[in-house]
């Protein structure tokens, strides 16, 4: 009777051999694969994490154990953190840090989706070559203009102060690129229909056009916040006052001739990374947000 | 049709630009180190005997210690041929099928 119902039974409600490997019970070529995937990406994960684990190792260890690999410290210790908290000098590069990333954000987000905006919603003459020339400036890296910065700097009188370092970045070709894109998807029905009701162009910029690209605006600023918070090469060369480094060039002046506080380096840069985790937190909301309420229009 | 056929044959090439533009964007970030050599050789930057000198360690050196600005935006030139040959190449390797 037994091999009576296999026979009778639909060819279409056999469970293929497919099916059955994959199974999660079952034993096969797809669960091996899974395996191997997951090892794979853990591997992956250890890899990029591990610099992370050894900065807060290396920050709970005495500066005698900083050159052992061990990843628990044998003396864990939090004396770096108040030291390098109650440090002055880590206070200022602190909030220097902190307020040139934060001033040069905010010229970001206005000037480069103002720029944007006007590259894509108006036609003038001339209009492609600026947007060919802004684009083709994405293509030099920044150490190729330290130099001509340093020597417009030094003849402006802008060395060693907080608009010398800012000033490269108020602006960025980035920055005009992607909200150029961005405000592509912006119907120029509701530009129009803004204008016939009386708006000024700039009323619709910020009523209208701004609030419909909020995702790209979160975008840019996480963008614009984290590169200014971890650049080193430019605050580097045009500062020379203590007072005046930013961060990360304060944290690499820790220890002195002889030998360098890696220790003391590495508890900077553990808190340091909790603005840019703030940072990232509240914008990133905005960008989900914003997908969720492009969808909700239709 | 076996995984390695598939991951060779269809997984990969689909993968593509993926791929190009990380090759492309990894290699113009390392010829433009510059940071972590800096700090790991805080004492002796690009030593010992710059035996890990990368060029922007390089450049920073000639324009920002000797104050040959000249030369260091020579150097710079230099470097930004290299990172469009290098793409270049890359590119064209990369993108043929």
């Amino acid at each position: 009777m037994a091999d009576a119902t296999l026979t009778d039974v639909p060819e279409a409600a056999k469970p293929s051999s497919a099916a059955l490997f994959s199974r999660p019970t079952g034993r096969g070529p797809r669960d091996n694969a899974a395996v191997i995937r997951w090892v794979l990406l853990f591997l992956g994960g250890i890899v990029m994490v591990m610099p992370i684990a050894y900065m807060i190792s290396t920050s709970l260890k005495w500066p005698h154990e900083v050159y052992n690999v061990n990843l628990i410290p044998d003396e864990p210790t939090i004396e770096n953190y108040t030291y390098v908290l109650e440090d002055g000098r880590f206070y200022w590069w602190f909030v220097n840090s902190l307020i040139i990333a934060t001033l040069t954000t905010i010229s970001n987000l206005f000037f480069d989706s103002l720029v944007g905006y006007t590259l894509c919603k108006f036609r003038f003459p001339g209009r492609t070559l600026v947007f060919i020339a802004i684009l083709s400036t994405l293509m030099i890296p920044t150490e190729m203009l330290v130099i001509p910065w340093y020597l417009m700097s030094q003849s402006l009188g802008w060395l060693d102060s907080y608009w010398g370092i800012m000033f490269p970045g108020m602006m960025t070709a980035f920055g005009v690129f992607l909200m150029k894109q961005f405000f592509e998807s912006v119907p120029d029905d509701f530009i129009e229909a803004a204008r016939i009701d009386g708006l000024n162009e700039f009323q619709i910029w910020w009523t209208v056009a701004l609030p419909l690209v909020k995702p790209a605006l979160a975008a840019l600023a996480i963008f614009v916040f984290l590169g200014n918070w971890t650049a080193f090469l430019w605050p580097l060369i045009v500062t020379n006052s203590v007072e005046l480094y930013t961060l990360p060039v304060g944290l690499s002046s820790f220890g002195d001739e002889a030998d360098v506080a890696w220790e003391l380096i590495m508890t900077g840069a553990a808190i340091s990374t909790i603005p840019t985790l703030i940072v990232f937190l509240v914008f990133q909301r905005f960008i989900i947000r914003g997908v969720v309420m492009a969808g909700l229009k239709g | 049709m076996g995984w390695w056929t598939q991951l060779t044959q269809i997984t990969i090439p689909l993968l593509r630009p993926t791929i190009v533009f990380i090759v492309v964007f990894s290699s113009i970030g390392f010829l433009r180190i510059f940071d972590h050599v800096f700090n790991m050789t805080t004492n002796n930057p690009g030593g010992p005997l710059n035996a890990t000198k990368p060029l922007v360690l390089m450049i920073y050196e000639t324009a920002f210690s000797s104050f040959d600005m000249g030369y260091a935006a020579a150097q710079t030139v230099v470097l930004f041929l290299i990172l469009l040959v290098v793409s270049l190449i890359q590119l064209r390797l990369l993108r043929s099928d």
